[in-house]
């Protein structure tokens, strides 16, 4: 049996800074709060996010590669209290408690992923993604972000009902 | 629960009602939708987990349509 995680095998792309900026503004994250990256890579968009708020932080990521860079750059950071770094089947989670999360990921990975997070993140969580939305969604905001190096991309926001 | 998300080719609602029929006497469809002003124009069926995906692209291409899975590449 394929387990589900390796339905969203995507490979280790980096965001821009200014991308990853933008998607946690959007976020407006508030003090407390539990955070999720989604395929975190070398977790940036953590370390970035902890700047934000007094976040929790938990990054889910399955390359050995990226996992490893995640630890160097946590530890750099001094954010090891409040940032953690999983290898696991985001499927099998309980993902109940989570308040925001972080995703960047094909529209058919996202839409593999959309019936968990419709029956299973509690109401008002917030969804960042960009470049691709989440299929049958509607988002909240959908932003044509100009980056500093002049290029275009979509940022989605979603808050679960 | 299972969820099946497909590319068509249905773009308008007149091709969306042509698909009505098909799936609502589907006996393991309990929810489905079709976006007309997505670029992908997504079938989203949520079904029972026994519920065949190729069927479900057979249902679509025998009513005159096309569809794919989507994308997987950034």
């Amino acid at each position: 049996m394929t387990s589900n995680i390796q339905r969203i095998n995507e490979p280790y792309y980096h965001s821009t800074e200014d991308i990853i900026h933008k998607k946690l503004e959007l976020l407006n994250l508030k003090n407390g709060e539990v955070l999720v990256d989604l395929g975190c890579g070398d977790a940036r968009n953590l370390i970035e996010a902890c700047s934000f708020a007094k976040i929790n932080c938990i990054g889910y990521e399955i390359l050995p590669e990226a996992i490893a860079d995640a630890h160097v750059n946590i530890a750099k950071s001094g954010l090891k209290d409040r940032i953690e770094i999983r290898n696991e089947d985001f499927f099998e989670t309980d993902i109940s408690t989570i308040n925001v999360l972080i995703i960047y990921l094909t529209r058919y990975a996202l839409g593999a992923l959309s019936l968990k997070l419709e029956n299973e993140l509690p109401k008002g969580a917030r969804i960042v993604t960009h470049q691709f939305d989440i299929p049958a969604w509607k988002a909240d905001r959908e932003i044509d972000y100009l980056q500093k190096n002049g290029q275009r991309e979509k940022i989605y926001l979603y808050t679960k009902k | 629960m299972k969820l099946v998300i497909l590319r068509t080719d249905i773009k308008t609602k007149k091709k969306v009602k042509k698909m009505r029929p098909v799936f609502n006497s589907h006996p393991v469809i309990s929810k489905w939708s079709i976006d007309t002003e997505d670029i992908d124009n997504v079938l989203r069926i949520e079904a029972e987990d026994n519920l065949d995906e190729d069927e479900v692209k057979k249902l679509v291409t025998e009513n005159g349509f096309y569809c794919e899975d989507l994308p997987d590449i950034i």
